[in-house]
């Protein structure tokens, strides 16, 4: 008879789960939100990219020109231009690969005047103006003297005349008084080469994108489950609350027990949210991965993910869920609903102290805290810091919480479905919470 | 309390009872001590003025409140989910996913009638069908005219095909053509045995479709029995007439009156003075050879005893 009775039940709430998921993965919002946020964020990438790539090669094919007035006549055989290397780095990255030349050169013209050099920079002939004094070698202080109207340079950022010119005038003051190779080093003292030793004692080249690592997995697998997590708990509750402003609620609540509904939503919605995390998951960290090796992405990551995935989606599903049972209009659940996500955001917000120091005491709390576990504890792991027993301890502590809350939140969900009027007090509620 | 009444003929068990149920919300006494009994193959007219707690009544019957104090036996039992599967259910403020389409929507409620999908997906169509909606089969409800999706509502209660059925207002929205299938829903549910508790304010159909009444007034019962047996309960002894002559005159009768009849008759109203029967009355006019050409005790209307009730809720029957 328990048997059977159970057997009934299952069978209502598998028929609400796929009536949910299948209404929820068909809905306008959903689909966009599926292929359009993607497509969305990746164009804004490569249209962003692709700016800032045309900005720095139409700049560095520009030549800037200094104005230089050298009153301590210690310069008058210098060069008349500079070349700096560019973004050193950048050569190791994808398109920036192609880019032919990140070799800014820089002309320096002569002024014997600052008069002179004045009616050329108000005329636009030079960029700024460098005057050296003649107490030079004994103050070590230069001027520079900027135009009225700049332009902001994406090359080398708004780097000061006087610092671009630090090499030449090295090379100017120790010129003929050294070995030529010893004053060509002293102007450019330090070409590092970054080097790392593995665990195994191995030494490779370090690498941008593994020294970005601690930051981009973390951070994408974050934003992933949120995005999963929020849209569709989001939708489950304002869709709950439309379903209870229209009376439609009270037809279901005939052929099945509120425990079954709220069952049956929350894994239908969950499936959907899941089907989402997963697609995204495919289209995102997996050919990140493959492009990426050095992303170090694997089947781990995934599975970590998908726990907190599952565990975060329960907590916030049930508390979403309640939340469109206590609205009684779309709206005070869309605010609600607001409050609650934004709790789950937290650890996005405080980004800087967690992914500087993962393993410290805000980290760590932020793990066991049920809003922020999720994240907290996907932006540790990403980072390396998440030992599994803290993995493990965090997990239980939401599996703990969700089972909790879940129950609490079914016994407000069952008095709250059918109650109408005004949004009930903090009492009523408590009163739900005990009748319920 | 009066107990539950049983209509003429009916052997079998009843289907749902509602013995002495009560219910408040904080300080509001919604339902106060009231039994209901609902047999095999009757419609059954629950009425009352706005908050009169017909709602709140109804929602008891189909287990969606729980009563205060009372008990709720369906199908010989308490509320279980197996019987409340048996429950059709039209609530009155009327609500449906708009974005659900049709064929999917009533497949989806008689699945959670614990139909198999097939079963339910068949049962639906035939519905629409009857509905004559079956050509928009997979147009979304938020595409139908409004009186449409009040027959989608309808057919939402149907599904599962239901032994009771408990129709809050079933009839407004509806224009005179589907009004009339609807109430050939009701009297096709009812000729197979099932029984349908109606909650209206358009007392006529209550005359017309039910055998039984129970009028309900700020959570009380006020009247309760057969329709016509409340009616004529009702009589305060006047007599009707139409026919030529001084009615006035006569001994037996105390005052008249002009009584404008639904079909727009306008017979005599007699009220007779104490002690005067309708027979004595008649003999009355046979020996002073009025002309009569109908002579028949006033009845009144549903809708004169509902007004009469409310105002003077201590004039319970008796």
């Amino acid at each position: 008879m328990r048997w059977r009775s159970l057997m009934h039940a299952s069978h209502k709430i598998w028929a609400v789960a796929e009536y949910e998921f299948i209404g929820a993965i068909t809905r306008l919002g959903y689909l966009v939100t599926l292929i359009g946020m993607p497509v969305f964020m990746a164009c804004l990438l490569a249209l962003s990219s692709l700016a800032t790539v045309r900005s720095a090669r139409e700049s560095l094919s520009r030549t800037r020109s200094i104005g230089v007035v050298d009153e301590s006549g210690l310069f008058s055989s210098s060069p008349e231009s500079i070349e700096t290397e560019l973004f050193p780095e950048l050569g190791k990255i994808g398109n920036m690969r192609d880019m032919p030349s990140r070799v800014r050169k820089t002309e320096l013209k002569r002024f014997s005047s600052l008069q002179q050099a004045h009616a050329a920079l108000q005329a636009g002939q030079v960029a700024s103006i460098v005057r050296i004094p003649a107490d030079y070698v004994g103050s070590g202080k230069l001027q520079e003297f900027l135009g009225p109207k700049r332009e902001f340079d994406l090359s080398s950022g708004q780097v000061a005349a006087g610092s671009l010119l630090r090499p030449w005038l090295v090379r100017g003051l120790l010129k003929g008084r050294i070995d030529p190779a010893i004053a060509a080093r002293a102007a450019d003292p330090a070409l590092i080469e970054r080097l790392v030793i593995d665990a195994k004692g191995g030494v490779a080249p370090a690498d941008l994108i593994r020294e970005i690592r601690p930051l981009i997995v973390p951070i994408g697998f974050a934003i992933l489950l949120l995005l999963s997590v929020f849209t569709s708990a989001s939708y489950l509750a304002t869709a709950l609350a439309e379903e209870k402003q229209n009376r439609a609620l009270e037809l279901l609540l005939t052929s099945l027990t509120p425990d079954q509904l709220f069952w049956g939503k929350l894994l239908g919605l969950g499936a959907a949210a899941l089907l989402q995390f997963l697609l995204y998951l495919m289209a995102v960290a997996a050919p990140a991965g493959l492009a990426y090796s050095a992303l170090g992405l694997n089947l781990v990551h995934g599975l970590v993910g998908l726990c907190y995935f599952i565990l975060g989606f329960f907590f916030f599903g049930a508390v979403l869920l309640t939340v469109g049972a206590i609205g009684n209009t779309q709206k005070y659940t869309q605010q609600l609903s607001v409050v609650c996500s934004l709790s789950g955001v937290l650890p996005l917000m405080m980004l800087t102290p967690l992914l500087s120091q993962p393993r410290g005491v805000l980290a760590r709390i932020l793990t066991y805290i049920p809003f922020t576990a999720p994240i907290t504890g996907l932006l540790r792991f990403g980072a390396d810091a998440l030992p599994w027993w803290e993995f493990g301890l965090s997990l239980l502590v939401l599996t703990i919480s969700a089972s909790l809350v879940i129950r609490v939140c079914a016994r407000v969900f069952r008095v709250a479905l059918l109650a109408t009027g005004a949004t009930p007090s903090l009492a009523q509620l408590w009163q739900w919470l005990r009748t319920g | 309390m009066t107990p539950p009444s049983t209509p003429q003929g009916a052997s079998l068990a009843p289907l749902l009872e509602l013995r002495r149920v009560s219910k408040r919300f904080g300080s509001h006494v919604a339902v106060d001590d009231v039994s209901l009994v609902l047999w095999p193959g009757e419609i059954f007219g629950l009425l009352g003025p706005n908050g009169a707690g017909k709602t709140t009544l109804l929602r008891m019957g189909v287990d969606l409140l729980r009563p205060d104090s009372g008990s709720v036996i369906l199908l010989g039992d308490s509320p279980r989910p197996a019987a409340l599967a048996r429950m059709g259910y039209l609530p009155e403020e009327r609500g449906l996913p708009t974005r659900a389409r049709l064929l999917n929507f009533l497949t989806y409620l008689g699945e959670l009638k614990s139909l198999s999908r097939s079963d339910s997906r068949n049962q639906a169509r035939r519905l629409l069908k009857r509905m004559e909606l079956d050509v928009r089969e997979t147009s979304k409800i938020g595409e139908l005219s409004k009186g449409n999706q009040q027959k989608i509502q309808l057919a939402s209660a149907l599904m599962g095909d239901p032994q009771i059925l408990l129709v809050d207002e079933p009839f407004s929205g509806l224009d005179p053509v589907n009004r009339s299938l609807a109430i050939d829903l009701l009297k096709e549910s009812v000729a197979q045995g099932k029984a349908v508790l109606i909650s209206t304010h358009q007392l006529q159909h209550v005359e017309q479709l039910c055998q039984r009444l129970l009028l309900l007034n700020r959570g009380r019962v006020v009247l309760e029995g057969e329709v016509g047996a409340v009616r004529r309960s009702h009589s305060d002894g006047s007599i009707l007439v139409n026919g030529t002559g001084d009615f006035g005159a006569l001994p037996g009768v105390e005052r008249l009156t002009r009584h404008i009849e639904g079909n727009g008759e306008r017979p005599i109203r007699l009220f007779l003075r104490t002690g005067v029967t309708a027979d004595d009355l008649l003999r009355q006019v046979i020996d002073r050879n009025l002309s009569l050409t109908s002579f028949s005790p006033h009845v009144p209307t549903l809708e004169e005893i509902f007004v009469h009730a409310v105002e003077k809720p201590d004039a319970r029957q008796p």
